[in-house]
């Protein structure tokens, strides 16, 4: 009988790589074991050694970590910080916090505050495209800024078509394939790993001197594609309206939904049937939403009341095109009007990120004496059939950083790690 | 399913007797029974294993046999009993892995790698995997018998650019 062979387990891994960080186990073992380690803890890993640390950033684990699916989701939050000399756009993330040294005494009065273990962290990236609330869009590792380009051009006139990628595994940009089209607006959403972009751009660069709105908007042409991120190739999708878009989309059910101004309708597109069906009344609702996401196919929204006193985080029941509240919520602090607020699917959860705004007046370079504490709550979802409500639990919120005043909040996103 | 028995030796000369059903759970000797290479009155040498290593591993596959068989029994189980038995099996396998040391928990481990028991490998490496998440890189060098190869400057440079993660 022969030795059986040394069968490695079914994950075929690349190549075993020169370096093996932990040298008394066989490579396919340590991308089973590592892989299996919160991402939270790698920083603190790759301070082990010189090939841990190289390990810790390699496409292979990664790969492991999709394979086993010990995939994670991470949130990612993006600010346009406002400055004279160097507007620009940093970014955070959702890490656990060092502190291991906590007293038994500690620990019970931060669970009974609900107080979070987590901290935002900037994300060393030397250089971040400019971005806009519709331009984010997450995909599986990915963020994608559709149309990204540099606060300085902005000013100017921005016509948007590059598209940059932002790596969450190795924290690095890199370029994928321009728009077909150079557009003056536009508006991405993600359904089934595809990347759907509304938009419109100038027909004519002179501008009558008719200024009425119904001239400014029939010198725009509407455009809309799909980037299929499997293949990084973009397809032209028909027209599904010629009315002026609102710059908002967002997937329900499946379906990419365009919002346009007029007060009518908005035009969802059936993939499946390659056509756009008109739907029910959209634009009411953008005017007093200060963030939405949707999770598991729901759309949530924190919407301010009409005299904008008051921030309700509801949800939209698409049986009764209506909204509902978000029930339950026990601990959540009120969100202060005027408040900016994210949204967005942190793994079937709500993550619900949210700081003062600034007022209006104060809204000009250097004038931002005052600090603004941004805050962060991780709320749990439940369905209940029967009554047809949903109701949220608040596992924890805190206070996350304090900044001067001068920036943002463009935009929360979960990347999958 | 029939009760064949089958004998295991160890690195170490000792013998075990296991039910074939749950040898089968290593692909490697499932593979040497198909191919008729288990001479029923001689025992299956395991060179890489030795004896208080491979007692461990039997004592898995023995575990989850019985769990199998029961799957088959109560195919119409309710989704509770369904839970109830899975909690068994993860208490089980929990008081199963803290029973040992991590030195032994990394022996098993390339037993279950040699033998390809694929969810005793899974099994080891979550919990190896639980064991190091929040421990200080000193800790994890130690666990891993891992020689420090920064230099203190390079170390300090890391911690700067990953002062980042640390708040």
């Amino acid at each position: 009988m022969s030795t059986p062979a040394r069968k490695t387990m079914k994950m075929e891994p690349s190549t075993t790589p020169q370096w093996n960080p932990i040298p008394s186990l066989p490579y396919d073992l340590v991308l089973n074991c590592i892989a299996r380690v919160s991402r939270l803890y790698y920083p603190t890993l790759s301070l082990v050694s010189k090939s841990f640390r190289s390990f810790i950033a390699s496409p292979d684990l990664y790969k492991a970590r999709s394979l086993l699916d010990q995939t994670e989701s991470c949130l990612y939050v993006c600010l346009n910080i406002f400055a004279i000399k160097s507007p620009r756009t940093i970014w955070f993330t959702l890490y656990p916090k060092p502190d291991k040294t906590l007293t038994n005494e500690q620990e019970t009065i931060k669970k009974k505050k609900k107080l979070s273990e987590y901290v935002l962290a900037k994300v060393p990236i030397p250089y971040s495209f400019d971005a806009l609330y519709n331009s984010l869009v997450a995909v599986g590792s990915n963020i994608y800024n559709i149309g990204g380009s540099s606060l300085s051009s902005r000013a100017a006139n921005p016509l948007y078509s590059s598209v940059s990628i932002l790596d969450c595994t190795s924290h690095t940009w890199s370029v994928a394939p321009s728009l077909p089209v150079e557009l003056n607006s536009l508006s991405a959403t993600v359904v089934d790993q595809k990347i759907y972009v509304a938009g419109s751009y100038k027909l004519d660069q002179n501008i009558s001197s008719d200024n009425s709105l119904d001239s400014i908007s029939s010198s725009y042409v509407n455009s809309f594609h799909v980037l299929d991120t499997k293949t990084q190739i973009w397809d032209t999708l028909p027209i599904g309206t010629k009315d002026s878009l609102f710059n908002e989309t967002l997937s329900i059910d499946g379906n990419f939904h365009v919002v346009t101004i007029k007060e009518a309708e908005g035009v969802a597109y059936d993939s499946n049937e390659g056509r756009w069906d008109v739907v029910g009344q959209w634009a009411r609702f953008w005017r007093s939403s200060l963030g939405y996401c949707v999770i598991d196919k729901v759309l949530y929204s924190a919407i301010t009341n009409s005299n904008e006193e008051e921030v309700k985080l509801k949800w939209y029941d698409i049986k009764v095109r209506d909204w509902r509240n978000l029930m339950g919520l026990v601990g959540l602090p009120k969100l202060p009007p005027y408040a900016q607020v994210g949204l967005a699917d942190y793994g079937g959860k709500m993550a619900v990120l949210w700081c003062d705004r600034t007022l209006p007046s104060m809204q000009k370079y250097g004038r931002y004496k005052n600090k603004r504490k941004i805050w962060c709550a991780e709320i749990a979802l439940e369905k209940r059939n029967t009554t047809c409500e949903i109701w949220g639990k608040v596992e924890w919120f805190d206070h996350m950083l304090t900044l001067d005043g001068g920036f943002d909040l463009i935009k929360v996103l979960a990347a999958t790690v | 399913m029939s009760s064949n028995m089958i004998m295991l030796k160890s690195s170490d000369g000792a013998s075990f007797e296991i039910e074939e059903a749950a040898a089968r759970k290593s692909k490697i000797i499932a593979n040497m029974i198909e191919v008729e290479c288990v001479d029923e009155d001689k025992a299956i040498p395991l060179q890489n294993v030795t004896g208080n290593i491979l007692a461990l591993v039997i004592e898995y596959c023995n575990k989850h046999i019985v769990d199998d068989d029961d799957d088959v029994a109560t195919e119409e189980a309710s989704e509770e009993e369904e839970e109830a038995k899975k909690k068994k099996v993860d208490d089980w396998e929990a008081e199963f892995m803290n029973s040992m040391s991590l030195e032994t928990m990394f022996e098993l481990l390339l037993a279950a790698n040699y033998l390809n028991i694929k969810s005793l490998i899974d099994l080891v490496c979550q919990t190896i995997a639980n064991n190091i998440k929040d421990k200080t890189p000193e800790e994890v060098r130690k666990i891993f018998s891992i020689e420090n190869d920064f230099t203190p400057e390079e170390e300090e440079e890391i911690r700067k650019e990953n002062a980042w993660a640390f708040g």
